[in-house]
């Protein structure tokens, strides 16, 4: 029998033999990258807290079956990704896709921070929407990277997909925006502080 | 490499996601290629200019993440337990195929028993009171609320210590309903001129005959016992109303 090597394989092993405070410990392991995850995708810091804890509560469910062997971080990464693009296919087709200004009252913490300020200016609005116009993968992928969330192996895990082909969906997604912004004054003057996208 | 090949690797090479050897491609191909190195420069002059600081979770969040998870699995777990016991479908259809085979039984007991057998314990030379005393304790309230449906039943050879008291009330019950339907004077005289009907009550094999209007049926005033006729022949309590009429016309 292969005797359990990672944390989360301990821990899973110790919560499959009762000890439900295991559970407790993945999620305060977890719980910042999964958040980041649906953020990345959603961007919306309350629905990303709502679909972490949809992630957890899946998990729970499977836990007493899981294989402790098994990559407990790809399968979240993969569970929230498709969670968080079913929820945003969802919004898109009962028509509630947040406006500009929805998106920003719904910030909630954030508004009263100075990036956030910053962001609301012209630039800020120019280089948000150019990323929200981007196609959905290079879209979660530049924001996953950008942010420092997740890192290349960790995002190929949530995709299901190899590190090359993230590599080639961060470089399409900086040589769009590039091209989006290319006559804004972002690229023309290069001298505009940071902005949130 | 090839421009084609360092475009898919520009977006990484400005986020330091490259190996060291891919690293050092890209800023060699950039340094020879113009076209690479325009756009690596306002890539990097774009990303460069865009905040990066991530959202953080705050404590209060995190603390309501895991008690929102603690809660809805709690929640799951009260559902699956009904009564104490914990239900699964397994449970379920186990406990679905017992209530049927339950129900089967129950069913076929009520209806065997309600076709009337002559009971070993009980003759139709017995008085109502022999028949109240050969049977259980436990019919003495029945027998308080309908003691004519009682010598009914002993009249036509029904009953019995196999009966249970549901049955026994119910056939009781549904005499006593007919013959407030039926005058049942009228019914006794057709009885005895006409061919009489063949009518048998749920529950009964022989015709209701009223004992006090049935001339066959002596009053002991004395002892304060109905003494019900005797039977004609050996199989005579048992006997359809038409059969029972036959042998009294060819008597």
């Amino acid at each position: 029998m292969r005797l359990a090597t990672t944390e989360d394989e301990v821990l899973i092993v110790r919560f499959q033999n009762g000890e439900t405070e295991a559970f407790d410990r993945l999620m305060a392991i977890h719980t910042d990258k999964v958040f980041h995850l649906a953020w990345g995708v959603l961007q919306n810091r309350e629905d990303a807290i709502d679909a972490a804890q949809e992630v957890f509560i899946k998990l729970y469910k499977v836990l007493p079956k899981f294989p402790a062997s098994d990559n407990l971080n790809a399968w979240l990464y993969r569970v929230c990704l498709n969670h968080c693009i079913d929820r945003k296919r969802r919004a898109r087709h009962t028509g509630v896709e947040m406006t500009l200004e929805d998106w920003e009252k719904l910030q909630g913490s954030e508004a009263d921070e100075p990036e956030y300020r910053a962001c609301q200016s012209e630039t800020g609005r120019l280089i948000r929407e150019a990323v929200e116009q981007l196609p959905d993968r290079q879209q979660t992928v530049f924001i996953l990277r950008h942010y420092n969330l997740l890192s290349i192996n960790e995002i190929s895990e949530a995709m299901g997909c190899t590190t090359g082909a993230v590599k080639a969906h961060l470089s399409r997604a900086t040589a769009h925006l590039r091209d989006r912004l290319a006559g804004s004054i972002i690229i023309r003057s290069g001298e505009v502080g940071n902005h949130e996208v | 490499m090839k421009c084609n090949d360092i475009r898919d690797l520009i977006g990484p090479y400005l986020y330091g996601d490259l190996s060291p050897e891919e690293m050092r491609a890209v800023r060699t191909h950039a340094q020879l290629c113009e076209t690479c190195r325009e756009d690596t420069s306002t890539q990097g002059m774009l990303i460069g200019s865009l905040g990066n600081r991530a959202p953080e979770l705050t404590d209060d969040e995190r603390q309501r993440i895991l008690w929102s998870v603690k809660g809805a699995v709690r929640a799951q777990e009260r559902e699956r337990y009904i009564f104490g016991f914990r239900f699964s479908p397994a449970y379920a259809l186990a406990a679905a195929v017992i209530i049927g085979m339950v129900a089967i039984k129950v069913v076929d007991t009520i209806s065997t028993r309600q076709v009337a057998k002559p009971t070993p314990g009980i003759s139709s030379d017995m008085t109502a009171k022999e028949v109240q005393h050969s049977k259980p304790a436990n019919h003495e309230g029945m027998d308080r609320e309908d003691p004519a449906g009682t010598q009914e039943m002993a009249a036509n050879g029904t009953g019995g210590q196999g009966q249970s008291e549901d049955g026994l009330f119910k056939i009781i019950e549904g005499a006593d309903n007919f013959r407030r339907m039926w005058p049942i004077g009228a019914f006794v005289d057709r009885h005895k001129q006409d061919k009489p009907p063949t009518m048998i009550l749920p529950g009964l094999s022989a015709p209701v005959v009223n004992p006090l209007e049935n001339p066959d049926v002596r009053m002991d005033s004395d002892k304060g016992e109905t003494r019900l006729p005797k039977p004609s022949g050996p199989n005579d309590a048992r006997l359809t109303g038409s059969e029972g009429s036959e042998e009294n016309r060819s008597e």
